[in-house]
């Protein structure tokens, strides 16, 4: 096995066996939770935009890679987005939200960190379609003759 | 300000259920995507990313769905003990989705190397079809361009030919059977020692060979050359044969033969022609010369003499001046007129009544129009003259004598028609064909009469210079119809 697939190797193992309660979606309750997950988003950042800068360089005109550059470009941002809002979870009170019982059924913004948050709860608004450009990306490729 | 948190909660329900869709649909046409293309990394690499994109979608998405469901159910404490599951393996996920992200250069310059390799390979081929398709239509241009031929295998099979063949022996009828040379283009060497391939297996290096086929109902000859075929290790296969067609060749040999019957006879002819008055002329004058030895002759007797050799002197001038003409007609000189305005009808009148007196046993007819508007022609008086003579001298050769030989005169819009007819022994469609050849004399072996053969074809040239015109028709068995127009005006 290379030097750089045991590495890989590693990294995932780590990040498996480092999960604790605190790395909740939704409240990642420990730092160490937070921030590997928080690794987790910015190296797919970097795939993402690797993977982009390289299909720049290639000959991409057939139909197809106008989407898939789309999708990846939506992915990136969406990356962006939700590691925003995981930043910004550290920073917003929980008497932020209106709750009964264990149901949220509203925010209270206060501050622009609370905004920030809310927007970025709403990332599926990106991330569906991205993925409805990786489905015309594969389905042009499916069909080219 | 205080913000609805359902926008938040209901994305995150409809965006999981449709993130799940998708991820699905995704996972579908990238399978189909892989299984179109098994032999292309680079598909295959697209299809590995798009199995980590769909399962890090999918664990999100259950994430999601789970965490309301738990929610509902008043079972958060649940979830805390699942989310950190969840996270984990999305992290995962990421990881596994950067490292394809990273690793994508690689497969990205093999597939480069691969498209360009393709590129060029297809490329070349597309060169090398085309040079070979131009090279296959040169050689079938060549081939379908050239005399017929064919390529015939040992065992008798016709493996290949050229149009040009098939417009000789036409296309047998296809069928499953591969068709034999002797069923394509039977011929007098088939099954015989003399068959060319046989030849050829036996080691002849080339087999020449002459055949001839009838082609709608036209004769052609041709020279056939075999040669050995054989594969690139020189094994005999069979043999190519050519066709040089050499019926022109033939026919033209067929033709010289002819002319030089023609010429042996016109020889034969001219001989007897000349040697006739000849005899005559120097049978009188030896009587002029010497007398005594016969007798003596009286005055009169000495005028007539000199009357026939001059009659005869006559006679040999006019072959002489036959034969000068069909000399200048030859060369492609015009015949010399001296045309005049002369009445055609009286000169007409004058032949028929000469004729008459120095064929006294032949019943000539005129027949003339009662009245005549113009009898006036601008002819040349001699040309005309000599060219009636040659037809009313065919017309008493031809004929019986007690058979009635008619002329007919009758004037038209543009000038006159004359008839000359006989009913004497005709001629055959054949003979008909020639009449106007120079040297031609119809069946002149039974019909035994004199003459060069070169009347008609001086009476042709002589109207023709007029102007006029010149047919002929004619029934075996039955008699002989000239007809001669002459315009008023020479054009």
């Amino acid at each position: 096995m290379s030097t750089g697939r045991l590495r890989a190797a590693l990294i995932v193992l780590a990040v498996i066996l480092q999960s604790s309660p605190a790395w909740a979606v939704q409240a990642h309750g420990g730092a160490e939770g937070l921030v590997s997950h928080q690794i987790g988003h910015l190296l797919f950042t970097i795939g993402m935009g690797y993977l982009l800068f390289r299909l720049r360089s290639m000959r991409t005109e057939s139909s197809g890679w106008f989407e898939f550059k789309i999708f990846i470009l939506l992915l990136i941002a969406w990356n962006i987005m939700t590691f925003t809002g995981h930043w910004m979870n550290a920073f917003v009170a929980d008497e932020t939200f209106v709750k009964v019982h264990t149901s949220v059924l509203s925010m209270k913004i206060e501050t622009a960190q609370d905004a920030i948050y809310y927007l970025t709860r709403l990332d599926h608004l990106i991330l569906v379609p991205s993925f409805a450009f990786l489905l015309l990306a594969l389905r042009k490729w499916r069909m080219a003759p | 300000m205080t913000v609805s948190w359902a926008p938040v909660v209901y994305s995150d329900v409809a965006g999981s259920i449709l993130m799940l869709l998708f991820s699905c649909w995704c996972a579908i046409h990238s399978w189909q995507l892989t299984k179109k293309r098994p032999d292309a990394d680079f598909f295959n690499y697209l299809f590995l990313f798009t199995m980590a994109i769909v399962f890090f979608a999918i664990s999100r998405s259950f994430g999601h769905l789970i965490k309301y469901l738990l929610f509902l159910n008043d079972m958060e404490l649940v979830w805390q003990r699942i989310a950190p599951f969840s996270g984990a393996v999305n992290s995962t996920a990421f990881v596994v989705i950067f490292a394809f992200g990273i690793s994508f250069h690689r497969f990205q310059k093999v597939h480069m190397e691969i498209e360009n390799y393709r590129d060029n390979l297809e490329k070349m081929i597309a060169t090398r079809t085309d040079e070979l398709e131009r090279a296959k239509n040169t050689l079938e241009n060549i081939l379908n361009n050239s005399n017929p031929i064919n390529i015939t295998g040992v065992n008798f099979d016709l493996l290949q030919a050229n149009e040009a063949y098939y417009s000789i022996w036409p296309r047998v009828e296809e069928s499953s059977e591969a068709i034999k040379c002797y069923e394509s283009r039977p011929g007098i060497y088939c099954h015989t020692d003399a068959c060319p391939l046989k030849l050829i297996v036996e080691g002849h290096e080339e087999v020449v060979q002459e055949v001839s086929k009838k082609i709608q109902g036209e004769s052609r000859d041709f020279i056939t050359t075999a040669r050995p075929f054989r594969d690139v290790d020189g094994q005999l296969i069979g043999m190519v044969e050519s066709f040089q067609d050499i019926s022109l060749r033939k026919q033209a040999e067929r033709v010289l033969i002819e002319m030089d019957n023609i010429k042996s006879e016109f020889i034969s002819t001219a001989a007897h022609e000349l040697n006739t008055p000849l005899s005559s002329m120097l049978g009188y004058t030896e009587f002029l010369r010497n007398p005594e030895k016969f007798g003596g002759f009286t005055d009169e007797q000495k005028n007539e003499f000199i009357e026939e050799v001059h009659v005869n002197a006559e006679a040999l001038s006019r072959i002489v001046a036959d034969l000068l003409d069909i000399s200048r007609i030859e060369s492609g000189k015009p015949v010399p007129m001296d045309l005049q305005e002369e009445d055609f009808v009286a000169v007409l009148r004058k032949k028929v009544r000469s004729f008459s007196l120095h064929h006294s046993g032949r019943n000539f007819r005129l027949d003339l129009p009662s009245e005549i508007v113009q009898p006036m022609l601008v002819i040349d008086r001699h040309r005309i003259n000599q060219a009636l003579e040659n037809l009313l001298s065919n017309a008493v050769k031809y004929s019986p004598e007690e058979q009635e030989i008619v002329i007919t005169g009758r004037e038209n819009m543009a000038g006159w028609e004359i008839r000359i007819s006989d009913q004497g022994i005709g001629m055959s469609a054949d003979q008909l064909k020639r009449i106007f050849e120079k040297f031609y004399r119809g069946d002149a072996s039974n019909t035994a009469t004199e003459g060069l053969g070169l009347g008609m074809c001086i009476a042709k040239q002589s109207i023709e210079a007029h102007g006029g015109s010149i047919r002929v028709e004619s029934t075996e068995g039955k008699g002989t119809t000239v007809i001669l127009n002459l315009p008023y005006v020479a054009a």
